[in-house]
């Protein structure tokens, strides 16, 4: 109870506040900004949650360490404060409610896409500034308080159709696709179209659930039907048990993940590197594996201070941050107007150098359009001994 | 590759997994009438006590996975004394609901203990033999090996052995049994410990195969009923060893000629279906409440 | 305040137990079964004015967590009438609410329909359902009835993710329209109602709680009702005396299951999104009847306390999330083994013992038992 009066004293004041103030709402106290990070710190998506809000944590850390962030000529130091949405719709909108209550103004998150979308009638009712990471559904952005700082779902398709194209000898493909991972899902017909666009055919595609762990029949029914590339468009646990069920039925083929499994994950949960020969893996890079492998001195300097708490979505985690960072100083004055005006305005050149990702220029140079960047993905390979490179 | 048999053996692969599960479940419902909700854990806990020897401590994999049938044996033993000893003559309702509460406390201590991400077991021997046109991976062939030999072994217990006498004389009248002099407590908990402790063996055994998660119980305890209610209520157990293969063998056709989805949901319309035409099960003898052995 | 509708039954079974006309019930406030209508009526219309009045103070998380707590007193009170009263282990809850809840949210989001023809075409699909499985499902029973519902939950789950033209699969569904386009979730309108607002769900279903348990405590008191609890505690005794077993199980059952439906509308709308995960076993078939058991099943206020334990401590007790499961369910264990007529049962049995302030009666401990 005492909780409730608190909060209601709180409502109160803050109305009192924007009644007083007028146009510019309080959006930071003695010099500190407050951000709502909406992430699942419990439950089955926990280590996603956990590893991307950690990177978080260290953006900020770093930038304070700094001095905080400068936004209209005053220093002002980042302050995350953790909402657990157990990758929960019903939960995630009761937290997203809650850090409304509470008078955040920024929020980072829901991160995953069942539960972006379950908040989203709350995104559309608030004043605040939203901003998804690794959500990749399609519907929140189309609200002007919603930014999206990760990959569109797209990326995942584009990232195989660009490298099937230097592929020319892959011709017969399958594909398997988690019916709950609703992004996969909703991308399947335009891949299909781009796959056949190539002028390539594709023999199968299969469905299958979270949760699944016996995968011979519909293996079974792939390898009899002689492919050269199967396409696993799966959650990591399932994507692992299938590429070993494959293997142990036989078939050697190409396999392509979008799982965005790490390095470490990898040897976790496969150990034998035997499986692991002709595995690709394709979709926007969001673990620092790749970049460390190809020495980017940001990834190899985070990836100290990180250290184990590092994940599949640590890049998102960090390439956020520092648009946020930027677009803050960008802003003519501390507000949410003002960072959503900065943000759509944001140059590529102000933040090159800065990312680890590429984010390539949408017209006139801008990083957002629509609130949406543009951002590649890739595809790595497993080469035996380091792990994931980029493919050729 | 002969796709049909190939997928036939499939489900005879998937189908050794079934039958070990549903085998502990046997003993324990078909002698105390236990529906025991939470037997699914007991084969959790066997897989994950594998993880923390093999994985975290090193012991050898046969020598862990002795040591992990040994101590869910135990922590049956445990739950018999403090619950299912005192559920022997509660309702129906009493039983399933209270080991379904147990099997959701078992999986949330195995959250807190081991965690929610996936865990996985490394194969102890890897190598495919081929028999003719279809390909079984040799770890699966051991298994399907394991689950003949527990089902001979427990036959001779039931039916051969001494034991099974009295086991037998408990399952077809309790107090007919206690009153001819039979330790009924001491065969009770006997039984239970021997279920929970198959269970454990299915998921030491079963470990490599799949990942680790805290909920990895719940489906083949299901399945495991299913299969149960359909092939086993009264039966004897010889049935249950092929109603799981067929179960299995069933669901992985679906799986590979209708749709890979249809497969849950062939084998729970096919429970709803079976259960409405039959609703005493498959043997009318026999009722849910009080079966025979 | 708890009335106890256990003793009921035994008033038409040839050998009344005299334990009921020993408690000193009968007065102005209370009658052989309980409160008197009158004394209901005023608390249901206190709570409801309360309810209106206090309701518009609550921030936005607050209201959210009240109306979680109202919906799910909702579903398990409508089911309590076939587990708690009629004594079934139902757990096909999660198909009727399941059923309810996209109609619903299908009405409103893509079909335009107002708010009574989502709830009647809910309904009447829900009864021609619960009446067509009434007929197959009572034939089973014990472990066998138990297995059978719950297939229809799990069958029903799997034709939310599977038929993805109208429920969309497991990416959902919304009172909005498509997800992909965005925008706020649509009001439900009922003639001149519109809820829109958090808060109007909120009173919206207290309202109708308030309405549902004054029926439930109108209806256990007549024949009908009377017929299910007869049914509950003796199959044998009751169809001796005269009550059409069969019958008084699929009118329990086919009331419960309309009810869910009709709850699942409201419910629907009300989250605004929904999705498959909303209606798996655990959460729509077993949670609910978790609610019953802990609460007291066949008690009218058990549902509620059934609803706050399960839903309502891990929104209360913020900094046990980690533990919310493992609390409900140890306490859904507990009271199993030692308390079968739940948290109210207890409450109601030491409160007789206080009153009367010497030791339990030969009666007492008969239906404690």
């Amino acid at each position: 109870m005492r909780k409730l009066r608190w909060a209601a004293a709180a409502l109160a004041l803050g109305m009192l506040t924007a009644a007083c103030g007028g146009g510019g709402d309080e959006v930071a106290e003695d010099g500190v900004i407050k951000i709502a990070a909406i992430y699942p710190m419990t439950g089955p998506a926990s280590v996603w949650g956990t590893t991307t809000v950690a990177a978080m944590q260290q953006m900020a850390e770093d930038v304070n360490a700094e001095g905080g962030v400068t936004v209209d000529g005053e220093d002002y130091t980042i302050q995350i404060d953790v909402f657990d949405d157990e990758q929960n719709p019903e939960v995630a909108q009761s937290v997203a409610r809650e850090a409304l209550d509470d008078g955040y103004h920024f929020i980072m998150g829901p991160f995953g896409s069942g539960t972006a979308t379950a908040t989203q009638s709350l995104m559309a009712q608030s004043d605040a500034y939203w901003q998804l990471m690794v959500a990749t559904v399609e519907g929140p952005t189309k609200n002007p308080n919603v930014f999206r700082s990760g990959a569109r779902v797209s990326v995942y398709t584009q990232s195989t159709l660009d490298w099937l194209e230097r592929h020319p000898e892959i011709k017969r493909i399958a594909m398997i696709t988690d019916q709950m991972h609703t992004g996969l899902v909703s991308e399947e017909d335009a891949l299909v179209a781009g796959i056949e666009a190539l002028g390539r055919e594709v023999v199968l595609q299969q469905s299958h659930q979270l949760g699944d762990t016996d995968f011979r029949a519909p293996i079974t029914e792939m390898l009899s039907k002689d492919v050269d590339l199967y396409m696993t468009r799966a959650y990591p646990a399932e994507t692992v048990l299938i590429t070993q069920q494959v293997r142990e039925l036989g078939g050697e083929m190409l396999i392509q993940w979008n799982g965005g499994l790490t390095n470490a994950e990898v040897d976790e949960l496969i150990g034998d590197e035997t499986v692991m020969e002709n595995v690709t893996q394709a979709g926007p890079l969001g673990s620092l594996d790749s970049f460390i492998a190809a020495e980017n001195p940001i990834a190899l300097a985070f990836a100290e201070k990180v250290g184990d708490k590092a994940g599949s979505f640590t890049v998102n985690a960090h390439d956020g941050m520092v648009i946020f960072f930027q677009g803050l100083e960008k802003a003519d004055e501390l507000s949410v107007d003002g960072l959503i005006k900065a943000l759509n305005e944001l140059q590529v050149s102000d933040i090159e150098g800065k990312t680890l990702a590429t984010y390539a220029p949408h017209e006139g140079g801008l990083v957002y359009q629509d609130r949406e960047v543009n951002i590649e993905g890739a595809v790595t390979i497993w080469e035996k001994g380091t792990g994931w490179v980029l493919a050729d | 590759m002969d796709v049909f048999l190939q997928q036939v053996t499939n489900g005879l692969v998937l189908g050794g997994a079934y039958v070990l599960v549903t085998l502990g479940l046997f003993m324990v419902f078909t002698t105390l009438h236990l529906p025991n909700f939470a037997h699914g854990e007991m084969f959790a806990l066997g897989a994950y006590l594998q993880y923390a020897f093999v994985v975290t401590l090193g012991i050898p994999f046969w020598i862990a996975m002795v040591l992990s049938v040994v101590v869910v044996g135990l922590i049956g033993w445990g739950l018999e004394l403090a619950m299912f000893r005192r559920l022997q003559n509660a309702s129906i309702l009493a039983v399933l609901v209270g080991s379904l509460a147990l099997a959701m406390i078992l999986q949330e201590l195995i959250a807190l203990q081991w965690g929610q991400d996936p865990l996985a077991v490394p194969l102890p021997f890897s190598g495919v033999t081929e028999i003719g046109p279809v390909r079984i991976a040799n770890y699966r062939l051991l298994i399907i090996g394991v689950v003949v030999a527990v089902s001979v072994l427990l036959g001779w217990l039931v039916y051969r052995a001494r034991f099974g006498r009295s086991l037998r004389a408990l399952a077809q009248n309790r107090e007919m049994a206690q009153l001819s002099g039979l330790n009924v407590k001491q065969i009770g908990t006997i039984t239970f410990v021997l279920g929970a402790a198959v269970a454990g063996l299915a998921g030491a055994l079963l470990a490599p195969t799949t990942n680790l998660n805290p909920h990895m119980g719940f489906h083949p305890t299901l399945v495991a009923f299913v299969i149960l209610v359909v092939a086993g209520g009264g039966g004897r157990m010889a049935t249950i060893v092929i109603g799981g293969f067929t179960v299995a063998i069933l669901e992985t056709l679906a799986a590979g000629y209708i749709d890979n989805m249809a497969r849950s949901m062939v084998v729970f319309v096919a429970l709803v279906a079976f259960l409405a035409l039959r609703p005493e099960g498959a043997f009318r003898v026999a009722s849910a409440e009080k079966v025979q052995l | 305040m708890t009335q106890s509708t256990s003793h009921a039954p035994k008033h038409s079974a040839p050998e009344v137990r005299s334990g009921a006309d020993t408690v000193p019930s009968t007065g102005i406030w209370r009658d052989k079964f309980g409160l008197r209508l009158w004394v209901r009526l005023v608390i249901a219309a206190l709570v409801v004015v309360a309810t209106i009045s206090l309701s518009g103070g609550l921030n936005s998380h607050d209201t959210y967590l009240y109306g979680t707590l109202a919906a799910w007193a909702l579903i398990a009170s409508s089911l309590n009438l076939v587990v708690g009263y009629a004594g079934q282990l139902n757990l096909s809850s999660g198909a009727f609410l399941a059923l309810g809840a996209y109609i619903g949210v299908l009405g409103t989001g893509r079909y335009d329909w107002p708010g009574w023809k989502s709830l009647l075409i809910a309904g009447l699909i829900a009864l021609a359902f619960s009446l067509l499985l009434g007929l197959v499902i009572f034939r089973a029973r014990g472990l066998h009835f138990a297995l059978i519902t719950a297939g229809i939950s799990i069958i029903g789950y799997n034709v939310a993710l599977l038929w993805k033209e109208k429920t969309g699969g497991a990416a959902g569904i919304s009172s909005a329209g498509p997800i992909e386009e965005g925008g706020i979730a649509r009001p439900f309108v009922l003639g001149p109602i519109e809820l829109s607002q958090e808060v109007h769900y909120l009173r919206a279903m207290v309202v109708v709680l308030v309405v549902m348990l004054l029926a439930t405590s109108v209806l256990v008191r007549r024949k009908l009702g009377l017929s299910w609890q007869a049914t509950r505690d003796d199959e044998v005794l009751a169809a001796s005396v005269g009550v059409r077993v069969a019958r008084s199980k699929r009118t329990a059952f086919a009331a419960s299951s309309v009810l869910i439906s009709l709850v699942g509308v409201l419910y629907g709308h009300w989250l605004g999104f929904i999705t498959p995960g909303s209606f798996d076993f655990a959460t729509a078939a077993f949670e609910p009847l978790a609610m019953v058991i802990i609460g007291g099943a066949g008690t009218l206020l058990g549902p509620m306390v059934g609803a706050l334990v399960v839903v309502g401590f891990p929104e209360l007790f913020n900094g046990l999330k980690d533990y919310s499961t493992l609390v409900y369910a140890a306490l859904l264990l507990l009271v199993v083994m030692v308390a079968p007529k739940g948290v109210v049962g207890v409450v109601e049995s030491t409160w007789r013992r206080v009153r009367r302030g010497k030791r339990p009666s030969e009666q007492e401990k008969e239906t404690e038992r």
